[in-house]
């Protein structure tokens, strides 16, 4: 998963698109050293642990639990990973040009 | 990256100990006061094992080369407890001990056949059990073996049968899940009754850290606002640094929100 973001963030960083990471891992202090120690730079969330208030409400049992958004807002694709996700996200990045 | 297995197996034994040991002695099961021997072999077996786990998770946090972990997964306790339960459990037939026993086997994981006929020995000795509880997670996990009628009529037996609320309103949770991942649209309709049943039935029995409740409204909330062709309802949060950000300040952008940990 890790190296697949980077990369992604990387080769998306001109186009308009934003990974956000939900964390459970616990505290923002915890968090920061992940960050830091695995060089993820892209937008977070700290929402405590498994049982947090996001995760609660998204009704998340699974981890990682993605869900891909068009520019509208509106949920498209479920759990892609990797190729998936770079076609997912290739497709919506270009309805959006169309717009 | 192995951790995940070590705190699902001890997530297993956390459970076990809230799960087990509880048993309000009904009539029929003539339980004493002090513990039968089987009860004590069942504890003995039980703490055996915690141990070895315990001692594992606690080598592999020592643990420094990949290889040194690799051994350490390899050797965990598992399935090589299931003979030992399972003789508990046939040797203590028709006490709370066997469904204990059961519960355990079934935990460590068996085929889908021994797992059914598990499910259908419990259904006609331990009805009375609060171990039926845990139960009802394994019934629902037949259903891709066992098929959604059978499973379906499993759980609603137990929610009818059940003296225990915290047994009904379990067995009320994996009817639902199980009923809304029906290809049938009653079927559906159904689930989305029992998970309704349990948020105004059922208000506060717990669940793990949360309750039976909390989970149905997460559900319900999922099934009417998170589904693929949804606009992902906004939420607000905040970052590692204490700054609040919003899904919303993302609107016109491709976005992927990933929940995600590093443990």
């Amino acid at each position: 998963m890790l190296p697949h973001e980077k990369e992604l963030v990387e080769r998306l960083k001109d186009k308009p698109f934003a990974l956000l990471g939900i964390n459970s891992d616990g505290t923002a202090e915890e968090l920061k050293k992940i960050l830091a120690a695995q060089g993820i730079t892209w937008r977070q969330a700290v929402d405590g642990d498994q049982g947090g208030p996001l995760a609660t409400k998204w009704n998340i049992h699974y981890w990682p639990n993605i869900f891909v958004l068009d520019a509208k807002g509106v949920i498209r694709y479920r759990d892609v990973r990797e190729k998936d996700m770079d076609d997912a996200l290739d497709k919506l990045l270009a309805e959006a040009k169309g717009v | 990256m192995e951790l995940p297995r070590f705190a699902i197996l001890l997530a297993v034994a956390a459970f076990a100990g809230t799960a087990t040991g509880q048993e309000k002695g009904t009539a029929t099961q003539a339980s004493t006061e002090v513990a039968s021997p089987l009860a004590k072999k069942l504890d003995a077996l039980k703490a055996r094992f915690d141990k070895e786990n315990q001692d594992a998770y606690d080598a592999y946090v020592k643990a420094t080369t990949d290889d040194e972990k690799q051994k350490i997964i390899a050797g965990m306790p598992g399935k090589n407890y299931i003979p030992e339960f399972r003789a508990i459990a046939k040797e203590a037939a028709g006490t709370d001990t066997a469904a204990q026993a059961w519960l355990w086997v079934l935990r460590l994981g068996v085929d889908a056949k021994e797992s059914w006929e598990i499910v259908e020995l419990m259904l006609a000795d331990h009805m009375q059990s609060t171990s039926m509880e845990e139960l009802t997670g394994h019934v629902a996990d037949a259903v891709s073996a066992q098929g959604e009628a059978r499973v379906a009529e499993a759980l609603r037996a137990i929610v009818d049968e059940s003296p225990h609320a915290s047994v009904r309103a379990a067995s009320l949770y994996s009817l639902g899940s199980v009923l809304l991942e029906s290809k049938k649209p009653e079927s559906r309709a159904q689930g989305r009754d029992c998970l309704e049943a349990l948020v105004t039935e059922y208000p506060d029995i717990p669940r793990g850290d949360s309750t039976y409740k909390a989970a149905a409204e997460g559900f319900l909330f999922a099934l009417d606002h998170l589904q693929i062709g949804m606009t992902a309802p906004d939420f607000e949060t905040v970052d590692e640094n204490g700054v609040k950000w919003k899904l919303s300040d993302y609107k016109g952008k491709v976005v992927v929100v990933d929940f995600w940990g590093f443990w």
